[in-house]
């Protein structure tokens, strides 16, 4: 049994929730060289808002978390039927991603599969999650979120190669921003700065563009739309903060990671030890947070104090933006039954469709 | 307890299915991907689920000695007991680490590897520092292992609190691949059976 060959389109508030999640976007700044005013983070903006903690065992949290589950295969399948969403799908995920969104899945690509003579054949996916830019774990005190909303929601690039998290933007999100300001955070509303990437898909590309004719082949090359200019804009600005080359997390972020092994492997043995090292990296993830985040942002609880100045300009914005859809889980997903695969053994295809 | 063989079948159909569709599968000249083809299906015949490995002996051997000597902590015998039966897999946003590529001969890195997330996991939220044994991650949740009482838990991703508790691992990884392979809705195989018997645990992904 399997889900993918589900061939029910997404239900039509969530088409319309897409396409209110690509204007919003385009709505956040005209001007393209927003996307590299932080060539370590480019392509993203810190979104202020206001918020309190959800109690996490309460039933709003739970139907939060159920109803996200419901909706994602909706989300997805809508993403790339938006002519816009399709053709920055397949420029970030490749024409085996879109097929896979299609069919209501996170997009993966097969990288590399191996053999060993005595032993089973392996693969290797790179994997992408839908991350919601504003955490289920905090309640926004403004209609301009709505936690399962499409507008709360980006396709990230999650793939691991050991240590090396430079292709995991989607956990340097987590660890060095979302879980410091949530951790310890007061329970009165207090200001939440969270990323916003301003693609749906991050990062968006897996290869330099120097020119828009450069861009438009590649996207004929895909058989995917053309984009409109504004995001055309967006994509060779990318390129440019990238200086043309895949993304990578910058390796200041792995210093954490560094930290951690040089000291851990000497020390876990000593408890008391072990405490100084567990502080002293709190300490330091913190610090490293700080160097983006204003005063008056909290840290683990603390409050950035009023002198303090940002040493990494991410550009900052407040979401103004009044959601004008609602999204609902579609009664296909909420009451889908099984079905058998058919497909089990490998069939070359000869003529690969174009997204 | 084995971990439930149909989820793994579906596993291993999806993963195969997907290859099929790849770009990567499509640029394979046609006899690698005879080749390719061959493999997967004499390993179905051989009763293996194919790219849906369990991992061998000697790379758990390895990982073993890897987790004490960087992580100062034993190898779960029960997680020992999963990883035989599947060695990590990456599907539908949901992860479950392996044997850490580095620890194989052949050094590939098919999935995320247990030390190396761990060892990321730990840096980056101190407070988890041998407290848990982090075995998965998914959009919402992080899946770990308790270690000062071998539970398997799910911790809110956000915040790394607790969200619920499993009865026992194998249940924890059911309830993985459950998600995996987008079962969000349906009743569970395991409680078919007996829809009343939630002793044992509820099935997360339904919660």
């Amino acid at each position: 049994m399997n889900r993918d060959l589900e061939p029910n389109p997404p239900g039509p508030s969530m088409v319309k929730a897409v396409d209110e999640m690509i204007r919003n976007l385009e709505q956040i700044s005209a001007d393209p060289a927003i996307i590299g005013k932080c060539p370590g983070l480019p392509g993203v903006v810190l979104d202020k808002i206001l918020a309190t903690c959800v109690e996490r065992d309460g039933p709003e949290y739970a139907k939060v978390a159920r109803d996200y589950e419901s909706l994602r295969a909706d989300y997805l399948k809508a993403l790339v039927m938006h002519p816009v969403g399709r053709a920055l799908a397949a420029l970030a995920v490749g024409s085996s991603g879109v097929e896979l969104m299609e069919r209501g899945r996170p997009p993966a690509t097969v990288a590399e599969v191996r053999s060993r003579r005595a032993g089973q054949t392996r693969s290797r996916r790179q994997s992408f999650n839908c991350h919601h830019i504003v955490p289920k774990s905090v309640r926004p005190h403004t209609d301009t979120v709505s936690i399962n909303h499409p507008t709360n929601f980006v396709v990230a690039k999650t793939t691991r190669r050991g240590l090396d998290q430079s292709e995991n933007p989607h956990h340097l999100w987590h660890s060095l921003f979302l879980h410091p300001q949530t951790h310890n955070a007061p329970a009165e509303p207090h200001p939440v700065y969270v990323i916003r990437p301003l693609f749906p898909f991050y990062p968006p590309i897996t290869q330099g563009f120097r020119s828009v004719e450069e861009l438009r082949s590649k996207l004929a090359q895909l058989g995917a739309p053309t984009l409109p200019e504004v995001w055309e804009n967006r994509i060779l600005e990318f390129s440019k903060a990238t200086q043309h080359k895949a993304y990578s997390v910058p390796k200041e972020f792995h210093e954490i990671t560094r930290l951690f092994g040089d000291l851990y492997k000497n020390l876990n043995k000593d408890p008391e030890l072990n405490r100084q090292l567990r502080a002293s990296l709190a300490e330091k993830a913190s610090r490293l947070a700080a160097d983006f985040l204003p005063a008056g942002a909290y840290l683990n609880g603390k409050q950035l104090p009023a002198n303090h100045t940002i040493k990494t300009i991410v550009p900052i914005i407040a979401s103004q933006q009044k959601l004008e859809t609602v999204v609902k889980p579609s009664a296909t997903t909420r009451k889908r039954q099984s079905r058998k695969l058919v497909t089990t053994q490998p069939q070359p295809q000869l003529n690969p469709q174009k997204v | 307890m084995p971990l439930n063989r149909r989820y793994i079948k579906e596993l291993s159909d999806m993963f195969v299915d997907d290859l099929t569709r790849s770009d990567y599968y499509r640029q394979l000249d046609a006899p690698q991907r005879h080749d390719l083809d061959d493999r997967l299906r004499s390993e179905a015949e051989q009763g293996y689920f194919p790219l849906v490995p369990g991992a061998e002996n000697q790379d758990l051997a390895r990982l073993a000695f890897a987790l004490a000597d960087e992580l100062n902590i034993r190898l779960p015998e029960t997680l020992v007991d999963i990883l035989r039966q599947i060695d990590g897999f990456v599907a539908n946003g949901v992860t479950m680490y392996g044997v850490d590529g580095d620890l194989r001969d052949d050094q590939f890195d098919a999935v995320p590897g247990l030390v190396a997330e761990n060892s990321y996991h730990w840096a980056s939220y101190p407070e988890t520092i041998e407290k848990y044994l982090f075995i998965g991650d998914a959009d919402l949740w992080h899946f770990a292992i308790e270690l000062g009482t071998g539970n398997p838990v799910v911790l809110h991703k956000g915040t790394l609190t607790e969200a619920h508790r499993f009865a026992s691992l194998e249940e924890l990884v059911d309830d993985m691949l459950h998600q995996a392979l987008g079962y969000f809705d349906d009743t569970p195989e395991y409680l078919e059976a007996d829809s009343t018997d939630y002793s044992a645990g509820f099935h997360f992904s339904r919660s």
